[in-house]
């Protein structure tokens, strides 16, 4: 487990620049995740308080679970797309790992802890950008913003490990010979 | 005295049948050969002769469509992919024609790439990577990306990469056809060597005539078959390995 996580972490920070904007791509998700849970408390105290117009509580908490899983399926979709894209880009190493004699365990763990990584980090800068959007409405408590915080990064670790699944399936199915002539 | 020890690799009538849309290309019509422990050959002939695919199933990179491999004794037909995998990994060094460096890795860790995920001592693997880059020619090149390298020193980096897990049989595919002249005579004069010095049992496909020249023994190929075979037990390099 130890060395295809550090190749992982390896081939993620030689790729700087890419590697940063994919982080971006799944941090929008993580973002609108992150601000929803940390204002649902907020807006659920005063709506309960102001009895605005008659919204209930459960409306509240139906209209935050909704925008919670639209932003889970973005991330999914995101992660999934993205990490095809990087797989093909890598084909010849592909077929080098595989011509090298690496195992199909290696190799598709080196692409599944690429999009775990890409997961945790999209998390963490999605709540610091979500953050950054609280600070212009009510600013909720430190416990709502922890418990946020840990919800977003746990979720969006897992979710991109889960859409990474199938992008690092097809890198080990590739066959060799045609992954090492892969023309990209 | 080569005939009787065992062969490093032996083929047994090699069927290799493409399908290319509805038609079906037969890259290999049943071909016998055996390489024996420190030859160099060469297998000469022009593109679609089935050279390449020869390479590919004598390092079990790929299955035949009918007929039997035998690498250092063992019959390839009845291992698993993933005991494949590791005869590949234990016994064969890979050599491609666009030498396929990872761009985002130096020169050192190209060549470790693949010992990367065993348990080695990192150490150790990067004194032996040193070493074969100064063996190559490239001990100046160490931290250089394959983007800051020609292709001849690219090569070099492959030759490295293909040598670090101890091979005993190192397969080359057209490993000059991207360089030109005064490159690729370099690079198969550093695979001479190797065979000469390591004894190390090797294997070059080419369409070009000048390589063949270095060979202790050269086969011809032509649509999928042997048109011509120089015979094993003549070359330097075999006398080399007797007096070893």
């Amino acid at each position: 487990m130890i060395r295809p996580l550090k190749y992982s972490l390896r081939m993620i920070s030689r790729a700087r620049g890419s590697a940063l904007l994919r982080s971006g791509a799944v941090a929008v998700a993580a973002a609108l995740t992150f601000f929803v849970l940390a204002q649902s408390s907020t807006v659920r105290a005063q709506a309960t308080d102001l009895a605005v117009g008659g919204i209930g509580v459960d409306t509240i908490e139906r209209a935050t679970l909704s925008l919670t899983v639209i932003a889970v399926i973005v991330g999914a979709l995101q992660v999934g797309v993205l990490m095809t894209r990087v797989v093909l880009q890598r084909m010849q190493e592909i077929g080098v790992l595989k011509a090298a004699g690496i195992s199909s365990r290696d190799i598709f763990l080196v692409f599944l802890f690429e999009s775990l990584i890409y997961g945790f980090v999209g998390g963490v800068i999605g709540c610091l950008v979500g953050l950054l959007i609280a600070l212009f409405g009510p600013m909720p408590g430190g416990d709502e913003i922890l418990r946020a915080f840990l919800i977003t990064v746990a979720l969006s670790t897992i979710v991109a490990t889960l859409a990474g699944l199938a992008p690092a399936r097809r890198a080990v199915r590739a066959p060799a010979v045609e992954a090492i002539n892969h023309a990209w | 005295m080569n005939e009787n020890q065992e062969p490093v690799v032996e083929t047994e009538d090699l069927w290799k049948l493409f399908k290319l849309g509805d038609e079906v290309v037969k890259a290999l019509k049943g071909v016998s050969l055996s390489v024996h422990p420190g030859e160099l050959v060469v297998i000469m002939g022009p593109s679609g002769s089935g050279k390449s695919t020869m390479l590919h199933l004598m390092g079990g990179l790929e299955r035949p469509t009918k007929g039997e491999i035998y690498l250092e004794g063992q019959p390839l037909s009845g291992l698993t992919e993933s005991q494949l995998s590791t005869m590949r990994h234990q016994a064969v060094g890979f050599i491609f024609q666009s030498y396929n460096l990872i761009p985002l890795l130096t020169a050192t860790e190209n060549v470790e790439l693949p010992l990367v995920f065993d348990d080695v001592d990192s150490a150790e693997v990067r004194k032996d990577s040193t070493e074969l880059l100064e063996r190559v020619g490239l001990g100046h090149r160490l931290d250089h990306t394959p983007s800051r390298m020609s292709g001849g020193e690219q090569q070099r980096v492959a030759i490295a990469r293909a040598l670090i897990g101890r091979p005993r049989l190192l397969l080359a595919d057209e490993p000059t056809a991207n360089l030109d002249h005064k490159n690729g005579e370099a690079i198969v004069e550093l695979l001479t060597t190797l065979n000469h010095e390591m004894g190390m049992t090797t294997v070059i496909s080419t369409h070009d005539r000048s390589v063949a020249e270095h060979a202790s023994r050269v086969i011809e190929m032509r649509d999928g078959k042997v048109i011509s075979d120089s015979g094993s037990g003549q070359g330097s390099a075999t006398d080399n390995l007797a007096t070893a």
